[in-house]
């Protein structure tokens, strides 16, 4: 107990004496798996002594024990019952791209199907079904037949098409006997194949015509081959990256029939396949109840190794327990949290010119009052020759005279052909309210600009769920993995899409300040960058 | 010993003092409400111009920066047999980055302008004038200096994307002519000739209310020849034209693509009278940590009848030597005309 940490140690103490109150939560199987495999051993050696007499009788023992000690397995033809079932096993993934010649890797287990030959669906496999644009596997030409082995996964399915633009049976055998068979057409009509259950270490796929096939869109829940059934009644979570607060409920205690192991808070990219996980803390035997809140190792970005949170697209976070090796429990609940991490960032500084810290030669400009072509009122005036060179470059400027003025070509003048003769993109500026960045709102000391800015998508599209967007937080961490700051997007900043400006960072954030200058790009970058920074979108999940 | 000691010294004192009192001058002279401005000028001449190291040295010509009165840069040249003139560099420029020698007895030189944008100024040296001057982003001279590549100008910040679409344009040294080359009437940064996006396209602006825009993310690359020009373009949204895909092993034909982040390799071909502009789809590219397709162009090998490009993510201290993700070897041929 000395070597836990102190909310953990204290939750094991005071949970101690109520295990005996859930005794009746003691997993059987698990006891029951041990005499089995006892009476196994004591059949074995049977088996030595009369092996013809016996072998039958033996192996009818075998297949006995093997049933009573694993929860049945469930296989179907219907993608629906699949995710019902296959969801009390633990959160659903989806693979689509990434398989490799002769295995595909699905979070911790392992899918092997032998060499074959990888197709797009949409370029190389014309047809499939519902919308999946993903790879498939080919069988290969004239080949009818495909085992695929399986390993670490606890629910698997996929979805095959024969070659020929016919309807074919196709055959779906799991290593334990069980299989389903059923007519799949080949004009698109791929249809779904798949189990749900432990112990199934093979498949094999058949075109009882003869043809080849494909198959694709992989569905899995990923986990041990061989694990406890999950059995926590309630349990919360909730994540708030910007006050590093990830926060697990357990409400009733879980026993873990004699073995040990370790709470450890996930987070997955299931975009990337990227996958971050954080041990928390070891608890032996017991889950205890309680609120466990702890704070995860967002960065640690040093000279040689950076640690912590990798770049990706984090959007789901949960908990499991689980030795190593062993059987792993993991939650049933899956938080959605859609966290973007940049990772390594650097963070450079922006302003606006200000006429009054130039000192160049005056210069005639005109300047412009009025919000459309049509209304445009065109003055003459005069500006410092450095400050409208500046205002020119950068999009924006603080005059002395007109106020805040924008360059003609980031206004909507720029396409009005009704400008006077020998106005142009150097000399020409508009007359505004506010400094205002491309999200149309005005800029301050806390306002950030990115590249790119996914706010021109309507709902519905898929990139709408894209980020960063006008209004997102953006949360800087020091390597000490305390915050540096939180700040908005609100500006879009071409040149941090090019590589060349990140000086050897993951991501470029553009910061703005209000502090004055005559020429847009005075200031250095902030003290300390590069930070590690993530997109938070301002909500806790 | 003491006697070289004493001598630096000698030399330290009068040049502290020859400065003093030029600065005590220039303080009597300048205006008493304004002197923080006067020391902020000078601050910021000695930034712009850190060192004037920036040199350029041939047989007949010597050129250096050197900084000019009030905020401005001067150019100052050398020619054969005559002394040192200067030349104004207009437009408040940062640091002169480099100079090439183009034909006609011109010199190109590149300064900074803000953090991503760059003054060109194609300079006369034996009439002592600019030539032409103008802002562009990325350029890129063709080795035999007759050409520049780059991409149209457009303010740093408050611009929004349709306005920060990139546009491939050419600036032809050679032609003497640009200035009456260019669109528009009188704008000084509407210069030289556009290469794509094709003008035709550029009527469509928009596809399903949402602006189609270009980013070119890796510069552009020449030929050893300077007749063509190779860079890679992301399509925002994805462009249904490029969706045919030119692949190996073809199965059946592709149906419609949703519109995603499209790459596609433009090649611009300058051996024609005008311009040829082709382009190759590359891969549908897979979105990456800011759900942004980021694919750059690594390395360019132009052959006799095809090409080969390396393509890979962007490069970062997490993965220096990161491999190219992939290679392709493009035959000029399956490069689709527009």
């Amino acid at each position: 107990l000395e070597s836990l940490p102190p909310s953990l140690g204290r939750s094991f103490s005071s949970q101690f004496d109520r295990r005996r109150v859930f005794h009746w939560r003691t997993i059987e199987p698990l006891s029951r798996f041990s005499r089995l495999r006892a009476y196994a051993s004591f059949a074995l050696r049977i088996l030595r002594v009369v092996p013809k007499l016996f072998a039958p009788a033996i192996a009818a023992a075998t297949t006995f024990a093997q049933a009573q000690t694993l929860p049945p397995v469930m296989v179907t033809g219907s993608l629906q019952e699949w995710e019902l079932a296959a969801a009390t096993r633990g959160p659903l993934r989806q693979f689509g791209d990434g398989f490799g010649s002769g295995q595909a890797a699905l979070g911790r287990g392992t899918v092997s199907y032998g060499p074959s030959a990888r197709l797009k669906v949409g370029r190389d496999w014309s047809e499939w079904c519902c919308g999946y644009q993903g790879e498939v596997v080919w069988s290969g030409r004239g080949s009818a037949r495909r085992r695929i082995t399986i390993n670490g996964l606890r629910a698997f399915g996929l979805f095959i098409e024969p070659q020929s633009r016919r309807s074919e049976r196709i055959s779906f055998v799991l290593s334990d006997g069980q299989f389903i068979t059923k007519m799949v057409s080949g004009a698109g009509g791929a249809s779904f194949f798949g189990f749900v259950g432990d112990g199934v270490r093979s498949i094999s796929i058949r075109d009882e015509s003869g043809g080849a096939f494909a198959f694709g869109d992989l569905r899995y829940v990923d986990g041990w081959g061989f694990a406890i059934t999950p059995d926590v009644e309630e349990h919360a979570l909730s994540t708030d990256m910007v006050k590093n607060a990830f926060k697990v409920e357990l409400d009733a205690p879980y026993d873990t029939g004699g073995y040990s192991g370790n709470l450890t808070y996930l987070l997955i990219d299931n975009l990337d396949d990227e996958f971050y996980s954080e041990v928390i803390g070891s608890i032996y035997q017991l889950w205890p109840e309680g609120t466990y809140t702890n704070p995860l190792t967002r960065t640690q970005i040093s000279d040689l190794v950076p640690q912590g949170l990798n770049p990706g697209f984090y959007d789901e976070f949960s908990v499991e327990w689980g030795t190593d090796p062993g059987p792993t429990v993991q939650t049933n609940l899956v938080r959605q949290a859609p966290y973007t991490v940049y990772g390594s960032t650097r963070h450079s500084v922006y302003n606006v010119p200000s006429e009054s810290q130039c000192s160049g030669d005056p210069s005639p400009v005109f300047i412009v009052q009025g919000t459309t072509c049509a209304n445009a009122v065109y003055l003459n005036g005069t500006l410092d020759s450095d400050f409208a060179s500046q205002t020119a470059i950068n999009g924006t400027g603080i005059s002395v005279n007109y106020g805040v003025v924008k360059a003609l070509a980031a206004t909507f003048a720029n396409s009005c052909t009704n400008r006077p003769q020998g106005s142009d993109t150097s000399n020409t500026f508009v007359e505004v309210t506010a400094v205002t960045g491309a999200c149309g709102t005005t800029l301050g000391n806390s306002s950030v600009a990115t590249f790119p800015l996914f706010n021109h998508y309507r709902s519905g599209d898929p990139r709408s769920q894209k980020d960063p967007k006008c209004g997102n937080s953006i949360l800087a961490v020091n390597s000490d993995n305390t915050n540096k700051f939180v700040k908005t997007v609100a500006d879009l900043c071409p040149a941090c899409g090019q590589a060349n400006q990140n000086n050897g960072a993951d991501a470029h954030i553009d910061n703005f300040t209000t502090d004055a200058a005559c020429e847009g790009g005075s200031f250095t970058d902030i003290p300390g960058s590069p930070f590690w920074t993530a997109n938070t979108r301002n909500d806790k999940k | 010993m003491r006697r070289s000691s004493f001598v630096v010294n000698l030399i330290s004192f009068c040049r502290y003092n020859v400065m003093t009192v030029a600065l005590t001058c220039m303080a009597t002279f300048m205006p008493l409400s304004q002197p923080s401005l006067a020391q902020t000028a000078a601050e910021r001449v000695a930034r712009r111009v850190p060192d004037f190291s920036v040199t350029y040295e041939d047989a007949t010509t010597h050129l250096r920066v050197i900084p000019g009165p009030r905020s401005s840069t001067l150019l100052a040249v050398t020619s054969l047999h005559q002394p040192e003139r200067a030349i104004l560099l207009p437009g408040y420029p940062g640091d002169v980055e480099y100079f090439e020698k183009a034909p006609g007895g011109l010199f190109l030189v590149v300064a900074k302008a803000g953090t991503a944008s760059n003054h060109i100024y194609i300079v006369d040296v034996k009439a002592g004038r600019v030539v032409d001057h103008f802002l562009c982003s990325s350029p890129v001279i063709s080795p035999n200096h007759r050409y520049i590549a780059y991409i149209k100008f457009f303010p740093e910040r408050g611009v929004d994307e349709e306005q920060s679409s990139h546009f491939a344009m050419l600036y032809d040294v050679g032609r003497g002519d640009e200035r009456q080359a260019r669109n528009s009437t009188s704008d000084p940064n509407d210069v030289g000739r556009l290469l794509f996006p094709p003008s035709r396209l550029l009527a469509r602006t928009r596809r399903g209310g949402i602006p189609v825009t270009h980013y070119f993310p890796s510069g552009f690359a020449w030929s050893p020849d300077s007749t063509k020009l190779l860079f890679l373009d992301n399509v925002f949204p994805g462009d249904p034209i490029s969706n045919g895909a030119l692949h190996e092993g073809n199965v059946r034909p592709s149906p419609a693509v949703p519109p995603s982040p499209a790459v596609q390799l433009i090649l611009v071909d300058l051996t024609a009278a005008t311009p040829t502009v082709s382009r190759f789809k590359t891969e549908r590219c897979r979105d990456s940590v800011s759900e942004f397709c980021q694919i750059y162009l690594r390395g360019v090998r132009f052959g006799a009848g095809s090409l080969t490009v390396a393509l890979g993510g962007p490069p970062s201290d997490r993965n220096p030597v990161k491999p190219s993700d992939f290679d392709l070897t493009i035959p000029y041929a399956h490069f689709t005309a527009q």
